[in-house]
């Protein structure tokens, strides 16, 4: 594994003037990255449908407006974070619980591949032979807070890492902001607690950006959509599938079409990759 | 004096004829039956001896022998409490009339005289007729079943002394009778039909294929999504049975006691054990071997709600018996087998809550224990199904308002396709798509172009087995055979390899 | 015990008395062998009966012909057998009978149960 030490000199200031900064960090991939202006996302591991949702969406706006995403490639948040990064070429930073010889989870490993072959950045203050204990991840934290300049919480159960990470963003005086969640949810309950606390409730884009100077003059860039060439006797159906995943009734129903030549079409377009069928029974496109 | 009465001992569905010879002779008193009696005959001596003393007739004391003929079979069930009355009231002169050639007695009977109903009449009716008996006299309440078999004279009677009058000729008893074919005419209307079911188009056109060739299919949903209703309906799209079929379902019924209303049993069963079923409940056995689940679904639907919550075990114990088509229970010196000819019908939810995908609830499960749940599903397992469907909850406000199809009309379509394939393979013995061997795919799955290439590279991007390839085959046979195509087109791979979810995965 | 055995007398000469009168010829009277006794072999008819006498003064409790069932059962049908063998009967007509006798005063109250077994 070929990797890089940064010592304490080539630190970034915003790195160098944290309590308890990490005496030298190691690194793989696009250095560069920690001098930029960045910002975090973080959230639970458990993160429910409508936190899927928001989490794509606010990655997607801003690495659309160039701004790479720190988080910590845990399960969950973390990992849609990178992944909606990735995927609208965008640069991100991951900031690990562990050594580079124990990658966490290890279902994670493609997603450590994919972050480094695309310009990303993974870094972590342990040795390589470092196992992912269990209170390095707390810790590890004020680095991806340290490196960013605020940070977004998507979901957060009652008792969660994410409370700690708020605090340290706190201490170095960056702004919290936090989705709010469904009362009466056990992943709405942090958010809701950190927006009673002080949080910034963020409901769209705007809401963060307009905090920094820096990130309110940068242009949004249009996406490329992938150019697939839909044959004509899919159309229809591709352009309903992408806007919601349905159930084949569902989409006889919205069509206005025999089940017999639902069944024809789905069929076809799965076979030839565009879409598949999700364990609930409902199709989607396939990205 | 020796007097010899005759009854019938079930081994299975099967019977025997048996002679009960009785003999009265001065000596030591006692009571003695022999001939390899189980624990209930042996206690039909205070039975028998408590209702004759009940009708006023006084037992001297005597040597009573009563031998069960052949002896070395043994004789089980409390059925031949009648028989042994019968006979030691003619040994005593009671009962005037010897003549027993050709009548069977078969009766429990209580302590004051009344004849109580016993499993199993059909059975024996049947058997009783294969070995040219002309009359059985029995328990009033089990007379209805017995009329089913139209060659026998069924003399249906209450009590002891009822018996004694009527061989005395002191009482007339008519024969009960029934007529068959009203009784068949007015079953035509299904209960539980698929009408009751809004909506879900998709899966009741799967269901529909299914049924058409007796496929296996395993239903993956949430809570609520509604696969145990439509598994329920199954039934009702079947076929409906033939005279012979009835008669076998209620013959394994009536030997379990699970006979309702004493009569034929005119619709398809559907059976649907708990997961916490042993293996002898499921397949059958225990001292007297009784006919398990699998028989009980016998040209029905076996239905296994929550496949995964099933011990794997107790699963495995079903492959012989799918395979075979019947269950072979040994015990010392007999050998039973039951026939279990059923579909398969199992179901299962997305993640361990159940709940993923669905519109009311939100999945609390994380991906691990998805994984790990999806997992259970071994290959094996798999491989019993034909078909695998995912059933998706549906709001209801999101349904047509068109009226839903009724379980008549489609079983109408089901039929004819069902007679295509009794036609196909009337020289090769079988009866649906569901039991073509390789051999006759080959025979009888001839493909458009089209339809073959498609196949092919479904095969190949899927690097699927020759199992899973035989079985969309099979399973477009059946399509093909719903729309009537003697050669199966390519809409009709592409919807067997719609059913074939799992494999995609 | 000396009472009782005297009544025990009473009850049997009661029983005999009423047999008697009853056709019954009296066989053999306090048949002993090592398996038990049996109070009275008589023969009715063509049927040699072995009668087991249980006699009870109004003073005392319970029915007499319970207490025969438990424990003399085997000890009635063990000692007839002997008697059995020894007067080849083995295809004669047997049956076993307890007479209870209900002794008060003068008077004496029978109850004859034919064919206990």
């Amino acid at each position: 594994m070929n990797y890089k030490i940064i010592y304490k000199e080539e630190f970034p200031e915003k790195l160098k003037i944290i309590k308890n900064s990490p005496e030298k960090l190691y690194a793989i991939g696009n250095i560069n990255l920690i001098y930029e202006k960045s910002f975090a996302i973080v959230g639970s591991r458990k993160i429910s449908n409508y936190g899927i949702e928001n989490c794509k969406k606010f990655a997607k706006e801003l690495v659309l407006r160039d701004i790479p995403i720190v988080s910590g490639m845990a399960i969950g948040t973390d990992t849609i974070a990178h992944q909606t990064a990735l995927e609208y070429n965008g640069k991100t930073i991951a900031v690990l619980g562990s050594g580079f010889k124990n990658i966490y989870p290890e279902s994670n490993l493609k997603l450590f591949n994919n972050i480094i072959e695309n310009n990303g950045l993974i870094i972590t203050e342990y040795e390589e032979n470092v196992e992912p204990l269990k209170e390095n991840f707390p810790k590890r934290n004020r680095i991806i807070t340290a490196l960013s300049e605020g940070v977004l919480v998507v979901e957060a159960a009652y008792r969660s890492g994410t409370s700690i990470t708020a605090k340290n963003a706190n201490e170095q005086g960056k702004k919290v902001f936090a989705i709010p969640g469904k009362i009466d949810n056990k992943l709405g309950v942090g958010v809701n607690r950190l927006i009673k606390e002080g949080a910034i409730l963020t409901t769209c884009i705007d809401d963060i950006i307009e905090n920094y100077d820096d990130f309110k003059v940068r242009k949004r860039k249009e996406i490329l959509e992938k150019k697939i060439f839909i044959k004509k006797e899919y159309r229809s159906y591709y352009y309903l599938l992408k806007e919601k995943p349905m159930s084949m009734d569902e989409i006889i129903l919205k069509l206005d079409i025999e089940l017999s030549d639902g069944i024809k079409i789905i069929t076809n377009m799965e076979l030839e990759n565009l879409i598949y069928q999700d364990i609930s029974g409902k199709y989607r496109i396939k990205l | 004096m020796l007097s010899i009465v005759k009854s019938i001992v079930l081994q299975g569905l099967e019977g025997i004829l048996v002679d009960v010879e009785t003999d009265i002779s001065p000596g030591m008193p006692c009571w003695e039956i022999v001939g390899l009696p189980d624990a209930n005959i042996k206690e039909a001596k205070e039975r028998v001896r408590t209702a004759i003393k009940n009708c006023g007739i006084e037992l001297t004391s005597r040597k009573y022998i009563i031998n069960l003929s052949p002896a070395s079979i043994r004789k089980n069930g409390t059925s031949f409490d009648l028989a042994i009355s019968v006979g030691i009231l003619a040994s005593l002169g009671i009962i005037k009339n010897n003549n027993f050639e050709n009548k069977i007695f078969v009766g429990e009977l209580s302590l004051d005289g009344t004849l109580n109903k016993v499993n199993g009449i059909l059975p024996i009716c049947i058997e009783a007729t294969k070995n040219g008996i002309k009359e059985i006299v029995l328990p009033k309440e089990n007379a209805k079943e017995a009329s089913i078999v139209k060659e026998l004279k069924i003399i249906g009677v209450n009590n002891l002394k009822e018996v004694i009058d009527y061989l005395n000729s002191k009482k007339e008893i008519e024969s009960e009778k029934v007529n068959i074919e009203e009784l068949l005419k007015n079953k035509k209307s299904v209960n539980l039909n698929f009408s009751e079911v809004k909506g879900q188009r998709a899966i009741k056109r799967a269901l529909e294929v299914s049924a058409t060739g007796s496929h296996n299919c395993l239903l993956i949903g949430s809570p609520g999504s509604g696969k145990t209703m439509m598994a329920k309906r199954l039934p009702g799209i079947l076929p409906q049975l033939t005279f012979e079929e009835a008669l076998e379902i209620t013959k394994i019924y009536s030997i379990s006691g699970k006979l309702d209303n004493n009569s034929l049993v005119f619709e398809r069963p559907f059976r649907s054990p708990h997961h916490t079923i042993t293996e002898t409940a499921l397949i059958g056995g225990g001292r007297n071997p009784k006919p398990g689940e699998v028989s009980l679904a016998h040209l029905g639907v076996l239905f296994l709600d929550e496949l995964l919550e099933f011990n794997k075990n107790t699963l495995e114990v079903l492959r012989i018996p799918m395979e075979d088509r019947k269950v072979n229970i040994s015990r010392v010196g007999i050998n039973i087998s039951y026939p279990c000819n059923f579909m398969l019908v199992a179901s299962m939810n997305p993640c361990p809550c159940g709940y993923y995908g669905s519109i009311d609830k939100e999945c609390t499960c994380t991906e691990n224990q998805r994984k790990i749940y999806q997992s259970k599903l071994s290959g094996p397992m798999i491989d019993r199904f034909d078909l695998h469907i995912k059933v998706p909850s549906v709001k209801y406000i999101d349904l047509s308002k068109e009226n839903e199809e009724t379980s008549e009309q489609i079983r109408e379509r089901v039929n004819k396709a069902r007679k295509i394939q009794q036609q196909r393979y009337l020289k090769e013995g079988i009866y649906s798509n569901s039991e073509l061997t390789p051999k006759l795919i080959e025979k009888y799955c001839i493909l458009t172009d089209k339809a073959n290439k498609i196949l092919i590279s479904y095969f190949e991007k899927m690097k699927l087995s020759t199992r899973s390839y035989l079985k969309v085959l099979k399973v477009s046979r059946s399509i093909a055979d719903l729309s009537e195509k003697e050669k199966i087109d390519e809409n009709d791979i592409l919807e067997a390899i719609q059913y074939r979810s799992l494999d995609k995965i | 015990m000396y009472y009782n055995k005297i009544i025990g007398k009473c009850g049997e000469d009661e029983a005999v008395k009423y047999l008697e009168s009853k056709g019954y010829i009296i066989l053999f009277r306090n048949y002993i062998t090592y398996q038990g006794e049996i109070d009275i072999i008589a023969k009715d008819k063509q049927e040699y009966v072995f009668i087991e006498v249980k006699t009870r003064s109004t003073r005392n409790f319970g029915t007499p012909a319970e207490s025969v069932k438990s424990i003399k059962k085997n000890h009635i049908i063990k000692s007839s057998e002997y008697y059995i063998y020894k007067n080849k009967l083995e295809n004669k007509l047997i049956r076993y009978d307890v007479i209870e006798v209900y002794l008060k005063g003068r008077n004496s109250f029978i109850n004859h149960i034919k064919n206990i077994f």
